[in-house]
């Protein structure tokens, strides 16, 4: 691997900048190039054709293409382990002064790749290799894989976290114009007179398309060159407010209802210093549009001879592209092989820049005659029909062998070696469908194109110019005008089409004239050729026809055998090729074989994109309460509840999270505790049904609940099972204000609404959530009433006039006030609700006036130890949706008589058994001892063989300071049954802890003993 | 009006950025925010008589007068935007009016926050998180939608339009103002806004 001998530039052409030199290093070698070059371009300038290995047989890979459409010229740009980038097309990658780029797939070097074994074993890694060998038995596999995937692949994936900004952009337009060629721009022009929205987006730094692969005076449009029509365009483009044009800019996914996906290097052009912090490095633009006018160009194929994948043989349109795009002659001395009449154009250009000719080889009977008279006149050697048998030259073409074609499939006499450095081929054009495709469009043959093009549009789009098989320049640019203006009537904004412009073409005007030659014949046995189709994934025409013979007709079926086109290139050169082999071995019409599908993304995408801005601190909303700000003052550790961030305790400086959590608890119940409970769901419910549709929904009794009560409620899923529950006040007897868990509040908002719409829509019931006009602050213990009677203005605290399960309004400090004499403890309590604006000073003033009676804020692990002490469930913790009310040992609020959702189900049978799992208490033997919630309870001390059985699980356990023991929940196999037996947590050591089941109310049982457990 | 210290807003925490000329985020602290639901002649006849306002009807329609706007919200709800401090009044008047008529009327002033989103830039800026199309064409002024800011549910009133560019309220959730905030920010990078660290950013290890 050595820097070109020799300047390969061009001295005049080009869009590149001669005065702005660039200088990159390439595996290692520091190099000079042009700004406006590619990696490609700028390698091709300094000789180098080889960048890289391909990806099975470990083979020299070099530069194919000119653009996306290249399959294997893949480099990893930069070695910074947070920013590099694999499996980047050089041919894409624009340059920028230190960049720094390497070839992938070789260990140790480029030149000297331990991995060629596997081209000298080729014989042995026919297609299905690895299914072969390792799917017969999957242990095998599972040993080998690691060493494949490392001996495989392609480029290093960054290790570290991506540093760089994306965003996504939405934007609707009337209508999308994809591709900036020719056809684009003047579509795009037609689309807008009217004031239509349109939105040009090109794949490339530039607009102008393959007008910038021509000589500029070889193609004029009403008398302009190429160049200056293109400028004059853009321009126009440009002064139209309702038109936006992307360059850089590559629609690479086409959805239902006209929603593209594109993806928009913003700044990957610029060195990493230039770039600016304020803008992302990637936008992905979604876009909805009217119409779609899809000008995506077409996809030049190379030809399938004996050796076709060595570097130095380039398509014959993308050695047009640097010779003319960045005035780069990719060779000294040529050989064109070719089935079509465009490819001449590339001999005669080649010529044109110096280059010399060593032969042009036709597999056509007759090429045109204008064609054969003009490489006469050039001094050109032709030969045809004929084609490439052989070619040399390991990190570079050497030569090429070319022998005469029979006419009859098979080869004549007269085999000739040619001296080369560059061989430019050319298969024909295939319509650059992709995007059609992925619209669902109906795809047919076109014989007189030899290739596939759009037959039938299934969405609002059109496809113009080469992507729709039109070929020649003037009827590519009528058929553009004419769906522009299509477009823009369809979506509202008629306009007069423009004039489409006169062309003049310099050369020899001939018909395309292509004649298919999907596999060319060969001197060597089959087993012998490599003919390749799919450069990046090494599959050949051999590997295609095995495919064919073991049984692999379909072509989606092949396609998967052989891995035809599912590299990172998607199959842009190889795929209708690659349909061609199968129908020759087929022996049937390439239409009869069809092809795969297309699907997104047309060429990769960053993962960055696609997260967009939605990472880091943005991914997801984190909710906090109005309180937030003193809870992150007091030092609170938070846990996240249904996106809630909620004070899980406030451990004091120096003391643990555990012994805070004891401290906070042990407060609650001797003291004032207090607890941010704003995050409750919270629903207004109003209407003269109000309290019917209650009824429906809580398993329990609401029909007689009087104003100003309050009452728990357990909702209950269609199956019978716990799904929510909380306490619902009545306001007025048609007014209700109801409480679900945090977790919940959405998901039961939208089950009721959805129960009203559809199920009850004669119930006159309005429901809106107030979940966060409330802020909430729960205060509980024996003193929590003086505290209360000093800060209500209007409201006697005292319990005996107002009684638990009853609430009432008041005033703090002039502030209006909810009280909700509710409990989470089991303690004396009252639920302040307070307008939210006011939570904050609510919670300060709380924690001010309660430092005398000895309040503790204490947080939602307190708060799920205390109501634990009281056997009070937490749904999601103590059920897991597969618990009925009777299985809590709640049958008491499961009603008689009226339905509500659920009731059916808890008669069924299964749901009916004595023997379900039912929540009970547990207390180890040692308790001392906390058992790990989740630990799964099983009869014996010790597991047996083969299978323990599990009796249930333990879903709540803690320390309790007040019993001053350990205090677990547990659902436990007809548990209710069983009290007093015991019953042991299994453990990973095998050591069971023993434990007796008891009822779940701790609290009461020790205080019904006279004191501590 | 006084301001009572003892109140605060959403976003108090933040203070306005972003410049008139290109893009600019504030917060526009305790509106007044009521719910309306009920059978639309209903409630049509209160609001007129209580508030001069007829109720639109149709998606996206607003309408205005003496300082309060409807946003129709669905069929049967509309969201009423008053001045900070009238919500109690409006809805005392409401309420008498309504009375006896299936109805349900909720302040949800301290629900919501409203974040104003002015400039050139603005409906740029909200492109980046909201899949809606906001062209004029599409949304003009005086018209309002509710719609997702990427993971958050918000109603977003184009309030006028003009030389100086779009004004856009985003009435928001309080839990969620924060994270709209600094997403808009975020947006508004390229218009010289400076990033905005979410307060939610929190540890969330209990430590040993």
């Amino acid at each position: 691997m050595i820097p070109g001998d020799r300047p390969h530039r061009l001295p005049a052409g080009g869009l590149i900048d001669r005065d702005r030199p660039v200088r990159f290093t390439f595996d290692g070698h520091s190099l000079d190039g042009l700004a406006g070059d590619t990696l490609a371009s700028a390698l091709l300038a300094n000789g180098i054709h080889m960048v890289g290995r391909s990806f099975k047989y470990h083979r020299p890979r070099g530069i194919l293409g000119a653009g996306s459409e290249d399959p294997a010229g893949l480099v990893q740009i930069g070695r910074d382990p947070a920013t590099t980038l694999p499996n980047l097309r050089a041919t894409e990658v624009e340059l920028y002064d230190g960049l720094s780029a390497e070839p992938q797939n070789c260990w140790p070097s480029l030149g000297l790749d331990v991995g060629v074994v596997n081209d000298w074993l080729s014989a042995f890694l026919p297609a299905g290799f690895y299914y072969k060998t390792f799917m017969e038995t999957a242990g095998r596999w599972m040993a080998v894989e690691p060493l494949i995937r490392r001996a495989a692949g392609l480029g290093v994936a960054p290790t570290a976290p991506d540093p760089d900004r994306y965003e996504h952009v939405n934007r609707h337009c009337d209508v999308l114009v994809v591709g900036g060629g020719p056809a684009g721009l003047i579509a795009a022009k037609a689309a807008a007179g009217g004031g239509a929205r349109v939105i040009l987006v090109e794949e490339t730094a530039h607009l102008g398309g393959r007008l910038w692969s021509r000589a500029d005076g070889a193609v004029t449009l009403d008398g302009k060159t190429g160049r200056a029509w293109v400028s004059a365009l853009a321009a126009e483009l440009a002064a139209m407010p309702e038109v936006t044009v992307l360059t850089r800019a590559c629609a690479f996914g086409y959805y239902a209802r006209n929603w593209l996906g594109i993806l928009e290097a913003v700044q990957d052009h610029l060195a990493p210093g230039d770039r600016d912090p304020a803008l992302p490095r990637q936008r992905l633009w979604r876009v909805r549009a009217g119409r779609v006018i899809l000008a995506t160009g077409a996809i030049e194929r190379p030809l399938v001879f004996h050796g076709n994948d060595r570097p130095g043989i380039l398509l014959a349109g993308a050695v047009r592209s640097y010779l003319h795009r960045y005035a780069v002659a990719p060779g000294t001395r040529a050989v064109v092989a070719a089935n079509n009449s465009d490819a001449w154009q590339t001999a005669f250009d080649l010529h044109e820049a110096g280059v010399e000719i060593a032969a042009i080889a036709d597999t056509r009977a007759v090429p045109e005659a204008a064609l054969i008279a003009y490489a006469e006149r050039l001094g050109l050697p032709v030969g045809f029909p004929a084609t490439i048998v052989a070619t040399a030259g390991r990190s570079r073409v050497r030569s090429a062998t070319i022998a005469r074609l029979d006419g009859a499939g098979g080869l004549a006499g007269g085999d000739k070696r040619v001296r080369c450095d560059l061989i430019a081929v050319s298969g024909g054009w295939s319509p650059n469908v992709a995007l059609f495709s992925q619209a669902r469009g109906k795809l047919g043959f076109d014989p007189a194109l030899q290739a596939f093009r759009p037959a039938e549009s299934w969405q609002a789009e059109r496809s113009v110019g080469a992507a729709n098989g039109t070929v020649d320049l003037a009827a590519s640019l009528a058929e553009a005008v004419t769906a522009g203006a299509e477009a823009a009537r369809a979506t509202g904004f008629p306009t007069p089409p423009p004039a489409v412009p006169a062309i003049e073409h310099a050369g020899p005007a001939v018909p395309y004239g292509i004649e298919g030659a999907w596999s060319l014949p060969s001197r060597r046995p089959p087993h012998r050729t490599r003919a390749f189709v799919d450069l990046q994934n090494d599959v050949t025409a051999k590997d295609l026809t095995l495919a064919v013979r073991e049984g692999y007709v379909s072509v989606e079926h092949a396609k998967r055998y052989t891995t035809l086109g599912m590299g990172t290139d998607q199959g842009k050169t190889s795929g209708v090729n690659g349909f061609g082999v199968l129908a020759a071995a087929l022996d049937t019409p390439v239409e009869r074989v069809g092809v795969t599908t297309y699907r997104p993304p047309f060429k990769p995408v960053t993962f960055g994109a696609v997260a967009g801005q939605h990472t880091g601190v943005h991914f997801h909303p984190r909710r906090t309460t109005p309180m937030h700000e003193a809870h992150r003052d007091a030092g609170a550790v938070f846990e996240v509840v249904g996106d809630w961030l909620r004070a899980q305790a406030y451990p004091h400086a120096g003391e643990g999270f555990a012994t805070a959590v004891q401290r906070e608890s042990r407060a609650a119940r001797t003291a004032i505790g207090v607890l941010d409970a704003s995050t409750l769901g919270k629903i207004d419910i109003r209407g003269p049904d109000a309290r019917a549709f209650l009824n429906r929904v809580y398993s329990n009794a609401w029909l007689k609940l009087a104003p100003g009560r309050c009452r728990y409620g357990l909702m209950l899923n269609e199956d019978g099972m716990v799904f929510d529950d909380g306490v619902t006040a009545c306001l007025a007897d048609d007014h209700f204000h109801m409480t679900t868990t945090t977790g919940g509040a959405a998901s039961v908002l939208a089950w009721l609404e959805e129960y009203l719409q559809t199920e009850w829509p004669d119930l006159r019931v309005y429901l809106t959530s107030v979940t966060e006009q409330w802020a909430v602050a729960s205060v509980c213990g024996p003193g929590s009433a003086a505290l209360m009677a000093d800060l209500l203005d209007d409201l006697d605290p005292d319990p005996a006039g107002f009684p638990f399960m009853t609430h009432r309004t008041g005033h703090i400090d002039g502030v209006p006030v909810r009280v909700f004499r509710v409990s989470f403890t089991g303690e004396l309590s009252y639920e302040i609700n307070i307008p939210a604006r006011y939570g904050l000073w609510l919670w300060r003033l709380l924690l001010e006036r309660g430092a005398g009676y000895g309040i503790t804020a204490y947080g939602t692990e307190a708060m799920h130890l205390l109501r634990a002490e009281k056997g009070f469930i937490i749904v999601g913790q103590d059920t897991d949706g597969t618990v009925t009310p009777i299985d809590l040992g709640m049958g008491w609020a499961v009603k008689q008589g009226a339905d509500f959702i659920g009731k059916r189900s808890l008669s069924r049978s299964d749901t009916a058994r004595s023997d379900r799992r039912q929540l009970v208490g547990l207390l180890t033997r040692d308790p001392r001892h906390v058992l790990a919630e989740g630990a799964q309870m099983i009869e014996g001390p010790a597991e047996t063989r083969p299978r323990t059985p599990m009796l249930g699980h333990v879903t709540s356990s803690y320390f309790s300071p007040t019993l001053n023991r350990s205090i677990a929940l547990a659902l436990i196999a007809g548990g209710h049954h069983r009290m007093g037996e015991t019953v042991y947590a299994a453990r990973a050591d095998g050591t069971a802890i023993p434990a007796v089941i008891t009822g779940t109310d701790f609290l009461a049982a020790a205080n019904a003993r006279g004191g501590t457990a | 009006m006084s301001t009572d210290p003892r109140r605060r807003s959403p976003l108090a925490h933040r203070q306005p950025i972003g410049t008139a000329d290109t893009l600019h985020l504030s917060e526009l602290p305790f509106w007044g925010l009521l719910s309306v639901r009920g059978d639309p002649v209903a409630v049509g006849l209160a609001v007129r008589e209580v508030l001069g306002i007829d109720l639109p009807g149709a998606v996206k329609a607003t309408a205005g007068a003496g300082g309060v706007t409807a946003l129709w919200q669905s069929p049967d709800e509309w969201l009423l935007v008053t001045e900070p401090g009238r919500e109690g009044e409006v809805q005392a008047r409401l309420t008498d009016a309504l009375a006896g008529r299936h109805h349900q009327l909720v302040d949800l002033s301290d629900y919501d926050t409203i974040i104003t989103v002015a400039g050139p830039a603005a409906r740029a800026a909200l492109a980046k998180l909201i899949a809606l199309d906001l062209h004029p064409r599409a949304l003009a002024a005086g018209q309002a939608v509710s719609t997702l800011l990427a993971k958050a549910t918000v109603r977003l009133w184009l309030v006028q339009d003009g030389e100086a560019g779009p004004a856009f309220r985003l009435i928001v959730r309080r839990s969620h103002a924060d994270y709209v905030w600094c997403l808009l920010a975020d947006a508004g990078r390229q218009w010289g806004l400076p990033p905005q660290e979410p307060i939610g950013r929190v540890p969330l290890d209990i430590g040993a």
